[in-house]
């Protein structure tokens, strides 16, 4: 069956039942009820180690197991369970992920391979993983869901989760947990408080115990069932790892310079606007530029969102933002904020960004900045492959922020590594075109021709504007147009608009 | 011309980025910045982003390999046909050097039905003796269009340590370009090699622009800014110089008094200078931010 971004979805696939092809209308009606586990009304088990908590926590095969990626690419929490689970004879559990990366990768590599993990669903991941997807090695299709749809997934109870092994950088004997204390410190627990609202089992593993009362929670204890000390939850140099990267290279400065001048011609920057960009090298610097033209006009915004950097920290502290709403630190000096100043606030993934949240930030924002591996003349966007079919990203919270902010743009190359990333189709749809407005590339600027009062607003401006169509052969021109490796019959990947329905699918 | 960015030959991802920055013109470079065995492929790219029009001959310059390798000759052999017309030469030091490029262009237009001094020259003085010899140098070709300083050079063979202090470099500087002002040649100015220090480099451009150059030779994309905004005049400079036009416009010859000063010949022609490099950088245009060229 043909989706509405034009994509023909499977209308049935063993091992997942039947899928619900994305609509431009959104479904209504919930697919399932909510959960409410029962809080508990004393302190978590203290488990002599991961093996004794698994043992107590109800777990079966078969049955779906959650984690987060708070520590990034030092994440050593993953891979000490799996290996626990492994040698407990634990077989094909479905892992729940908010992402995987790094040494954690790798581990559930080896879990896929040992039978221990049979299905994967998250909103990204990198190699080894990406290499075996797309090797045929993950026995059911990896569904790729954004932040927003994995919280609401989770919400509504349609994809239950029996146990959830929670990482946090400290904890109290009351099972009260956090991200902000202790020698291995992350920042925000915000993916994992929405696994901890409603899995049926919680189990906490920390290396740090505190003896008091913390400085502040982020999951109540209440929450957590059992709580596991280990020697290390991470490596303290990989958890400021992963997709951060502030760019240096001209090109990218220049996409940044141009997106803030485009804002500004939107009339977007205004007192009291909100603000998010996403964690590609051109997003962070835009915020940089962005952050230079409110100091030197003496703006100040709402709100600023998502993933929390040193450079919004800054400016919540120059009062530049009022607030800051962080589900993810990318970084020490987000962390450290975040325990220290009550305007940096931590929010979970379902206030981020779940389409039934009712006081979901994503459906306020004013403007989001998205990176992109492709984007398509329809201005839809393709997050998680490149144009060679290789798995470069993740689809984050692109699908949430987009559908939410008034107004959407998209930073990115035209081409990288001379394979154009702007084309008539792209690889696969992450972000259906009709909830991105602009495109800027260091060629030219495109505006979505659904948004006929931008273009107004841009045109005066004098910015260089192309149709996606003039983009197009502008960039081909210099690339030639890409012969792309062809896509085969079997489904690989599945990758789920933020309501649950199928936007587009993987295949190899 | 403020900004002249100099990008190496052999790379066509910088060549295609290049024109998409901002600076005023660009310098493909067959020289310094190119290996001995990449010679020939940068000569072959550089052709090729001409004659495709991936860079344009109204604002792009090539500076050719130096008149003591033997290489300049085919670099001009392939360039010219290709659509090149503005060519730096590097260590240009006498009317006899210069007089040996025009004679190989002369015959590379009538050979390819090129119109005679078409092609146009930007001579670099980066030895002691072609600073000295600026003035000689002068008016030994009609096709010469600027002096363009290369102190690194320079500062080698006079055993001058390049830093962040100014003065060393204050008397070639002002030999230049008051041998440049004299023919009606534009002055460009040496780089500034610190790419991380760029309080140095404004105060170098500053520099520079006090004695007379109008505008820098740049090495990253990240310069373009600064030197744009040293070398065009400030809006309040504007606006002298038009209220000295305004008023010499209604004196009757002589002088007259405006601005709390005379107003006589010189005062005009400097006023009638800014409005014109006002008018070259685009500010009396208004040519909007991040337009393509």
């Amino acid at each position: 069956m043909i989706n509405d971004a034009g994509r023909d979805i499977p209308e049935n696939i063993e091992g997942l039942g039947s899928l619900r092809p994305w609509r431009l209308r959104a479904p209504a009606g919930r697919a399932a009820g909510p959960i409410h586990p029962a809080d508990r009304d004393a302190p978590p088990r203290q488990a002599k180690d991961l093996k004794d908590a698994v043992s107590r926590s109800g777990l079966e095969n078969g049955m779906r197991i959650s984690f987060h990626h708070h520590l990034r690419l030092g994440d050593r929490v993953m891979g000490q369970t799996l290996e626990a689970l492994e040698a407990m004879g634990f077989r094909d559990l479905i892992l729940c992920l908010s992402s995987v990366m790094g040494p954690a990768a790798a581990s559930v590599h080896r879990a896929l391979r040992a039978g221990v993990v049979r299905r994967i669903e998250t909103t990204g991941l990198k190699s080894p993983l990406s290499g075996a997807l797309l090797a045929g090695e993950i026995p059911e299709p990896v569904i790729f869901r954004s932040h927003g749809g994995r919280a609401r997934a989770l919400d509504s109870g349609s994809t239950p989760v029996q146990v959830a092994f929670i990482a946090a950088s400290t904890a109290d004997r009351e099972g009260n947990l956090s991200g902000t204390e202790g020698p291995n410190r992350f920042g925000s627990l915000g993916y994992a408080m929405a696994d901890a609202a409603s899995a049926a089992h919680v189990i906490a593993i920390t290396d740090h115990l505190s003896g008091d009362a913390l400085k502040r929670t982020a999951i109540s204890g209440r929450r957590v069932d059992q709580l596991v000390l280990l020697d290390s939850i991470g490596d303290r140099a990989g958890i400021a790892g992963g997709s951060i990267r502030i760019s240096r290279r001209p090109i990218e400065k220049l996409i940044a310079r141009r997106a803030v001048e485009v804002l500004l011609a939107a009339g977007a920057v205004n007192p009291g606007f909100s603000y998010q960009a996403g964690s590609g090298g051109i997003s962070l610097l835009v915020t940089r530029f962005l952050k230079e033209h409110l100091k030197e006009t003496g703006i100040r915004g709402g709100f600023a969102s998502g993933g929390a950097t040193g450079d919004l920290v800054d400016m919540l502290k120059e009062g530049l933002f009022g607030t800051l709403w962080d589900v993810q630190s990318f970084d020490d000096a987000a962390a450290v904020s975040l325990g220290e100043n009550p305007l940096h606030r931590e929010m979970s993934a379902s206030r981020y960004a779940s389409p039934d949240h009712p006081e979901c930030v994503a459906q306020r924002l004013d403007v989001m900045i998205l990176s992109a591996t492709e984007i398509d003349s329809d201005f839809n966007v393709n997050s998680i492959t490149g144009t060679d079919g290789r798995i470069l990203g993740a689809l984050g919270g692109a699908q949430d922020t987009a559908a939410g902010s008034k107004l959407t743009v998209v930073v990115m190359p035209s081409f990288r590594g001379r394979i154009p990333t702007v084309n008539r189709r792209i690889r696969t749809v992450c972000t259906p075109g009709h909830s991105v407005d602009i495109l800027v590339t260091e060629r030219g600027i495109a505006v979505n021709p659904l948004r006929e009062d931008l273009l107004g607003k841009l045109a005066p401006a004098a910015l260089p504007l192309l149709s996606m169509e003039q983009l197009i052969r502008e960039v081909y021109a210099l690339t030639g147009e890409p012969d792309l490796p062809p896509e085969g019959d079997r489904v690989a990947g599945i990758v789920e608009y933020r309501d649950g329905t199928v936007l587009d699918c993987i295949r190899i | 011309m403020r900004s002249w960015l100099y990008c190496p030959g052999n790379s066509p991802k910088m060549i295609i980025s290049a024109p998409l920055y901002g600076a005023d013109g660009l310098v493909l470079d067959l020289e310094d910045s190119v290996a001995d065995d990449r010679k020939g492929e940068a000569r072959q790219l550089v052709a090729q982003a001409f004659a495709e029009g991936i860079v344009s001959a109204e604002s792009a310059a090539v500076r050719i390999n130096g008149p003591d390798t033997g290489l300049w000759v085919k670099d001009l052999e392939e360039l010219i046909p290709a659509g090149v017309r503005m060519i730096r030469v590097p260590k240009t030091e006498d009317p006899e050097g210069i007089r040996e490029i025009c004679a190989a262009l002369g015959r590379i237009e009538r050979e390819n039905g090129i119109e005679a001094e078409t092609v146009t020259l930007q001579c670099i003085l980066e030895t002691p003796l072609g600073v000295e010899n600026a003035f000689a140098l002068g008016g030994s070709s009609p096709r010469i269009r600027s002096y363009s300083f290369g102190a690194e050079d320079y500062c080698a063979a006079v055993g001058i340590s390049r830093g962040r202090e100014l003065f060393p470099l204050d008397y070639p500087r002002s030999r230049i370009a008051s041998a440049a002002a004299s023919f009606g040649y534009g002055a460009c100015d040496t780089v500034w090699g610190f790419l991380d220090d760029p309080e140095g480099l404004a105060a170098d451009a500053r520099r520079a622009a006090q004695l007379g150059f109008e505008g820098k030779s740049l090495i990253h994309p990240d310069q373009i800014e600064t030197v744009n905004r040293i070398f065009s005049p400030s809006g309040e400079e504007l606006s002298k110089a038009r209220r000295i036009l305004d008023a010499a416009a209604v004196m009757n010859g002589g002088a007259a008094a405006a601005e709390g000063r005379m107003i006589d010949r010189p005062v005009i022609l400097r006023a009638e200078k800014v409005l014109r490099a006002a008018g070259r950088t685009d500010l009396l245009k208004k040519k909007p931010l991040g337009q393509d060229p």
